[in-house]
């Protein structure tokens, strides 16, 4: 795994060369976050797994044109990653989130703490269903922001917008966060 | 809350980030701001309930697994062999051709560019990276202006207009990975129009001689080429909304590719330089443009049963509309050979297309229509059908292995 940003620029270098290996390092290095991005912004784990793939296949596609230009390659995952979530729920029928099975199979592996795995997953579930509900950018910016700790700097270079405009939508976006929770739960 | 002088955006803010990094309690910050404080407790809250959200991880199981089928997916991934190979095809084809192409004649005027160039150095060097927005495109522009403006020849003008077409498509790239959509449509407009001109050079002029327009005319399908495969990524990275004016750029590159394959196809010079067992060029793309197609079949088939499998093979070739849901199949999934093998598609190809061209102008592209359309506008012909037959049935896609 590359440990510093020289490394995974080679890496990403390589890549576009057409180096499947190093194309699957940089994947290994991502999936978790792409996943979790995904996995928030739709509310389920099988469509976040189908996702996922379809995002390291598209970036694969494209990374002849990608031109390093000092930016993290992960905000051109990330962007990649949003354009295909927004045509994921444009093609979606209706606007229910599916309801991913309680336990999934990492619960049974018999392994100690397995009441504290599935109240995380519980609490996963929920956010994720309510942070679907909020529009595109308010789940860009509450999923980077908090769950992947971006700070303003790097939502803003991912959003396109300025760190004021990131900061309105972060508010907009706790607000309407909080109301939608409060009638999940209620 | 009037009487801060922040926002409550920034007060919500500066709160977040100094809990998080542990300089203040959310008591704390609620104490420093009273009066807002019912607002901004359960906001202060909740944003410290989503950063504490479940770091959820995929399984190793899960990590291996996929990383070997993805690892699979992209080994034999056609489109993006296709773009490592497509910028060689021509070049093998016609070695000699691009050999000679880029010797420009050197004249005065030549000379006093590369003064004018030596003396703005600096700002070349800073305009060539521009981007649109940025303070130097402008700069940009305007050489590519002085190019053009004291180019000589037609032909050389051609040149500079497909180069300016590429340089637009690789700002939109860039502008599309950089997430800034607000030039796109410009860009793609101006690509347009670029390679709408060296169309226009290619077939109207009568200032280059045969050669040339043999050389320009394989040129261009290897530029549209590539330019294919890049507008195709520019799709794939934005998202319906974004699309309009790439799809319209993309058209062209395809129709003008397809017209222009008839030049070289045609030509005696081709015939007579190129080497033998190197005729794959002819089957790479069919010739075939919306409205063209049913003018070079034989008047006996107009309206049969060909015709109405060439139309078929047309609408489902040009029919694919981002903006429309349920569309059938994307363009990049659509394989013609497929197509034309359980159709039997017809066996006279190639034909000559030269004579039934028709170049959009300026004013007739982009073309316009309508959001939803389910058809995409066709671009105008100078020689219309004549014949009024109903649009053909949307043709299903063969079903794959």
């Amino acid at each position: 795994m590359p440990e510093t940003n020289q490394d995974e620029k080679a890496l990403v270098s390589r890549a576009i060369d057409g180096d499947e290996e190093a194309f699957g390092k940089l994947y290994l290095l991502h999936l978790d976050a792409i996943y979790r991005y995904v996995y928030y912004r739709i509310g389920s784990m099988e469509d976040a797994e189908d996702l996922t793939e379809q995002i390291f296949l598209k970036a694969w596609e494209a990374l002849p044109g990608y031109q390093q230009r000092g930016k993290p390659f992960t905000s051109w995952l990330y962007r990649i990653a949003h354009n295909i979530i927004v045509d994921f729920h444009r093609k979606r029928k209706n606007n229910e989130i599916s309801v991913d099975k309680v336990y999934d199979e990492s619960l049974d592996d018999g392994q100690p703490g397995i009441l504290q795995k599935i109240v995380e997953q519980e609490e996963a579930k929920l956010l994720a269903n309510a942070i679907s509900q909020l529009s595109d950018e308010q789940q860009q910016v509450i999923v980077l922001r908090f769950v992947e700790g971006l700070s303003h700097k790097e939502v803003a270079r991912i959003l396109g917008k300025n760190e004021g405009a990131c900061r309105m939508i972060q508010y907009r976006a706790l607000s309407v966060l909080q109301q939608i929770l409060q009638k999940l739960t209620d | 809350m009037s009487h801060y002088s922040k926002s409550i955006e920034k007060i919500l803010d500066y709160c977040i980030l100094d809990i998080q990094s542990g300089r203040r309690t959310i008591e704390e910050c609620l104490r420093t701001y009273p009066e807002i404080r019912d607002e901004l407790e359960p906001l202060l809250y909740l944003s410290i309930r989503v950063t504490e959200a479940p770091k959820l991880t995929t399984a190793e199981t899960y990590k291996s697994v996929a990383k070997v089928r993805l690892l699979n997916q992209i080994k034999s991934h056609p489109k993006r062999k296709a773009i490592h190979n497509q910028s060689n095809t021509l070049k093998g084809l016609f070695p000699s051709l691009f050999s000679g192409w880029g010797r420009l004649r050197v004249s005065g005027l030549a000379i006093l560019v590369l003064i004018i160039t030596f003396f703005l150095g600096g700002v070349l060097t800073a305009s060539a990276k521009a981007l649109p927005g940025e303070p130097f495109y402008k700069t940009k522009i305007i050489l590519e202006q002085v190019q053009l403006s004291i180019s000589q020849s037609e032909i050389n003008k051609s040149y500079l207009y497909l180069k300016f077409a590429s340089k637009r498509i690789n700002e939109a790239s860039l502008m599309v990975q950089e997430n800034k959509m607000e030039n796109l449509d410009e860009l793609m407009i101006e690509y347009s129009k670029d390679i709408a001109k060296t169309l226009t050079i290619l077939f109207e002029s009568d200032a280059i001689t045969e050669q040339e327009r043999v050389a320009l005319a394989a040129q261009l399908i290897e530029n549209l080429e590539t330019n294919e495969a890049q507008i195709l990524h520019l799709l794939s990275f934005t998202n319906s909304v974004d699309r309009r004016t790439i799809v319209d750029a993309l058209t062209l590159s395809r129709y003008g590719h397809d017209i222009v394959l008839g030049i070289v196809q045609d030509s005696p010079w081709r015939k007579n330089n190129l080497r033998e067992g190197r005729s794959g060029l002819v089957t790479i793309t069919p010739n075939i443009g919306a409205e063209y197609v049913p003018t070079i079949l034989p008047d006996s088939e107009i309206g049969g049963e060909l015709d109405q499998r060439v139309e078929k093979y047309l609408y489902s070739r040009w029919l694919y509309d981002p903006y429309v849901e349920g569309t059938p199949f994307p363009m990049w999934d659509f394989d013609p050979s497929e197509f034309m093998a359980d159709q039997n598609w017809p066996v006279w190809w190639p034909t000559p297309v030269r004579t039934l061209t028709a170049i959009p102008t300026l004013t007739e592209f982009p073309p316009t229509r309508s959001a939803h359309s389910d058809r995409p506008t066709e671009i105008p012909t100078s020689k219309p059908r004549e014949s009024t037959r109903m649009p053909p049935e949307r043709t299903p896609r063969p079903p794959r292995p």
